[in-house]
């Protein structure tokens, strides 16, 4: 159950459409946007759905950066 | 509410109020979550990005960014974030392993410390240590005092001589002295940004953040991406030019070309602050403005453009940025400059332009050299781990310098060697002729990352081959003893970022198994030699060369583990290193002032109250303490005296290796955002493998589409060391130009180093990875 924080940066003129097709994520909370950027957060199953979000998010049409703020994977194991 | 409520709540709080800027009343870590939360520097890049680690029951379970700290206020990369699960990869090193009838078998401690003992005893002029700018400052400056001042030999040089030492021998050559002038803060105020060959937006994300946010904003900032393939920087770029392999000197050179042409340069700064060299060794010969200026004649833009394929008309108008002095210009560079033949000119080139256009020295105007690994400025370069240097900017050829150190560790008069060792390609060929008995490998993985490794690297595994590390690698394969070290907040350290801040870290966790820090393994083979009766690690007075005492004047037998562990000999190492930083006034912060703070930026200065004050810029007036008052700019290192830097005549001059009919296409390689150097850490966190499982080959579509290639096809790369089979990727991440292919190097099962070139830069002896001549063949 990692939970990841992550700010998102996109052109202002982006972000309504961006936040549009991420409110339809499972498991994903929206903050508010200001100035091109808004906070999100997400859980996933596992590390590799926590990757696979974060990729996705990254790749959004408009998205200029997804940077993590925030990672929590206590309840996840050895890895690798 | 439950767990996963409270944290995922906790999470969108803290991300929320980075994003708005209303970081006030946002902890250091969240209260209530049940973790204990620490300070410390992410361990992957130079960029330095504070972190706070959340440990529950001895393990790390939790990263944030750190808000407090002023590099990256809370934001990290892919890379940082996943700092912690790093850490715990299935096959971490967990026991010291020796070679017995050729398979590496699970030893005692106290067994590999003997055979390394005994094998230095018996080779000590003819072995070595090779280290990394991963180590933090006490394990390099332990290296250097167990391999210089122990053994009396140089044969110590850091992976860092293969991304940086371009870039140090560049500053040496125009300032002298080592270490970029400006800041991240000039990162904040420059309207103009100039990226020589780095994609800074992949591999310095935090730090592209703090750029393209100020566009977010509604600030302009201009950014100009000088390339030889479009990346994700290339995206935000208002002006990419697309120039054609090393023709960067010529570019740089077509700019001077056009400040002096149109009188545009700045007169005033450059009288007081510039003398004009010519030459192509480091020392040169003086010459006069007017010779210089007779120089820059063959860099006419037609001239420029037929050299390097950049259009005549974008070379002006980069140009006329240079020449506008109502502009803040910033310049960037990381590798793409320094992984070059030529590439302490081209390092001097970047300084011309900018001294010409008086764009150095105040906010937002200065050029600055990016650093790849988190500790290359610190340990490499202040500690001076290199084949030819001594702590703190000093040399072994200078017998002052000999004599300093030899005071400061109470060594015999002579025991530091005046001949320079093996600098990193020149040790590993050593090692594979024989001239070299051994080395001992910590923090990084050659037998990956050697350029042209058929070459350079062979017969690593017929000598004797210590290699400290967390996981397996390559370099672990060929070893005759495995030492598993630990990592990270495993043990205290210290570390020194790209723009001077140091910055310190405790330990918050136990190390797996067995495994310890490097310094340790260090102090016990250090210990056994002096036990054994070898003389080297003695000092003066008798006493073993590693005397540590605490506040009683105790000694602290360091060398035993369990004492080692309830003691902080960072902070006893450290802090015998730090007044060796004075003499070139590099002054480092004290170690508890380092614990207190986010770190501070050298050089530092204690004021009339007694507080430590940091220095933004270097050489700046009313910021760097050591500078003359009314110089407004005083390069006090400046080779020709007076405070002057100086403006180099460097001619362009074409690669060692270029494509011919045989061999037709450029070979570029480098990192992708996703891995560490050669993967060896960030190939373990499943989440950054899974998004870049495998090493590819990007080709132009238009060169795809000739040679009948797609994205997915086995591609075969031949150039006249060897080859390579990979998976093509057409239109992916990035677009290499026309007849370029480029290829990243962190994948162990394909590695790309078997097919680069080993020359390398004649000064700073850091080799090209990113040209070469290569044949593409579809498999
Ligand atoms: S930018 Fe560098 S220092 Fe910052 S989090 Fe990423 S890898 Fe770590």
């Amino acid at each position: 159950m990692p939970i990841s924080g992550y700010v998102v940066k996109a052109g202002a003129n982006r972000i309504a459409e961006i936040r549009r097709r991420i409110r339809d994520m499972d498991g994903v909370e929206l903050g508010p946007a200001v100035d091109g950027q808004f906070a999100l957060a997400a859980y996933s199953e596992d590390e590799n759905g926590a990757e696979r979000f974060g990729e996705s998010l990254s790749s959004l049409p408009g998205v200029d950066q997804a940077l993590l703020v925030y990672h929590n994977f206590e309840d996840v194991e050895y890895t690798g | 509410m439950n767990r996963r409520s409270f944290l995922l709540k906790t999470a969108l709080s803290f991300a929320a109020g980075i994003a708005s800027g209303s970081t006030k009343g946002l902890s250091l870590g969240q209260p209530g979550d049940g973790l204990a939360w620490q300070k410390a520097p992410c361990r992957f890049c130079g960029t330095g990005c504070g972190v706070m680690v959340g440990v529950k029951d001895g393990r790390v379970v939790a990263v944030q960014g750190d808000l407090e700290n002023p590099v990256n206020k809370g934001l990290l990369c892919a890379k940082g974030y996943h700092a912690g699960a790093a850490m715990y990869g299935r096959d971490r090193l967990r026991y010291p392993l020796i070679r017995k009838g050729g398979k590496l078998v699970r030893a005692s401690w106290d067994e590999a410390v003997d055979a390394i003992a005994r094998h230095i005893l018996k080779n000590d002029d003819t072995f070595a240590i090779y280290g990394s700018g991963q180590w933090t400052i006490p394990e390099g400056y332990t290296a250097m005092k167990f391999l210089k001042g122990g053994c009396g030999s140089n044969h110590l040089d850091p992976n860092a001589r293969l991304c940086m030492a371009s870039a140090v021998v560049g500053m040496l050559t125009t300032y002298g002295v080592d270490e970029p002038s400006g800041c991240y803060d000039d990162f904040d105020v420059c309207d103009t940004v100039v990226l020589w060959g780095n994609n800074m937006a992949e591999m310095h994300p935090v730090l592209w953040s703090r750029i393209v946010d100020r566009r977010a904003k509604g600030e302009r900032v201009e950014i100009f991406d000088l390339g030889v393939r479009r990346t994700r920087t290339t995206e935000s770029a208002d002006h990419y030019l697309e120039f054609n392999p090393h023709s960067d000197l010529a570019i740089a050179n077509g700019l001077c070309y056009l400040l002096v042409k149109w009188e545009a340069y700045d007169k005033g700064w450059v009288e007081r602050h510039c003398s004009f060299r010519q030459g192509e060794d480091g020392a040169g010969k003086p010459m006069t403005f007017a010779e210089y200026v007779s120089f820059l004649e063959d860099y006419t833009p037609e001239k420029v453009e037929a050299i390097s394929g950049v259009p005549a008309a974008k070379l002006e108008l980069l140009a006329r940025r240079f020449a506008d002095k109502s502009r803040k210009i910033l310049s960037f560079w990381c590798m793409g400059l320094n992984q070059h033949t030529r590439g302490t000119w081209v390092n001097n080139l970047v300084y011309n332009v900018h001294f010409l256009s008086g764009q150095f020295g105040a906010p937002g105007k200065t050029a600055f050299s990016l650093t790849g690994q988190p500790s290359a400025c610190g340990t490499c370069r202040e500690v001076g781990t290199l084949a030819h240097a001594l702590p703190g900017g000093r040399v072994v050829m200078k017998d002052s310098h000999r004599a300093d150190i030899e005071r400061a560790w109470k060594l015999p008069k002579g025991r530091i060697s005046s001949k320079p060792g093996h600098h990193a390609v020149s040790m590993f060929q050593a090692l594979q002729k024989g001239d070299l008995s051994g080395a001992w490998v910590q923090v990084t993985n050659p037998a990956h990352t050697m350029p042209n490794l058929n070459e350079v690297a062979g017969n690593l595994e017929k000598r004797f081959l210590v290699v400290s590390d967390i996981y397996p690698t390559a370099t672990t394969k060929l070893a005759s003893v495995v030492l598993p070290s630990a990592m990270w907040v495993e043990k205290n350290g210290v570390f020194g970022n790209s723009e001077r801040r140091t910055q310190q870290w405790y330990k918050m966790v136990e190390p797996p198994g067995e495994a310890r820090d490097d310094v340790w393994q260090m102090l016990a083979v250090a210990r056994r030699l002096y036990d054994l009766g070898y003389k080297g690690m003695t000092n003066v007075d008798g006493e073993f060369l590693f005397t540590f005492r605490d506040e009683n004047g105790e000694s602290i037998e360091a060398w035993k583990w369990e004492e080692y562990r309830k003691r902080n000999v960072d902070r006893i190492l450290y802090e015998e290193y730090r007044p060796l930083t004075h003499m070139k006034r590099k002054n480092v912060a004290p170690y508890d002032e380092l614990a207190a703070t986010r770190g501070l930026r050298w050089p530092v200065a204690q004021d009339e109250r007694g507080q430590w004050r940091e220095t933004k810029r270097r050489f700046v007036e009313g910021e760097d303490p050591f500078v003359k008052e009314g110089s407004q700019i005083d390069f006090y290192w400046g080779p020709d005296g007076g405070g002057k830097a100086r403006i180099w005549a460097r001619p362009y001059k074409p690669a060692p290796e270029e494509p011919d009919d045989e061999y037709p296409f450029w070979l570029s390689t480098g990192r992708v955002l996703e891995h560490w150097h050669s993967g060896t850490m960030t190939r373990r966190v499943p989440q950054l493998h899974s998004a870049m499982p495998k090493a590819y080959v990007e080709l132009n579509p238009k060169d795809a589409a000739t040679l009948n290639i797609s994205t997915g096809d086995r591609v075969r790369l031949v150039s006249r060391r060897g080859e390579l089979t990979l998976p093509a990727w057409v239109n992916g991440r990035s677009l290499p130009k026309a007849g370029l292919v480029f290829v990243p190097f962190f994948d162990e099962d394909l590695l790309i180093n078997k097919v680069t070139l080993h020359e390398y830069d004649a000064l700073s002896k850091e080799p090209d990875y990113k040209k070469c001549a290569v044949r593409v063949e579809k498999a």
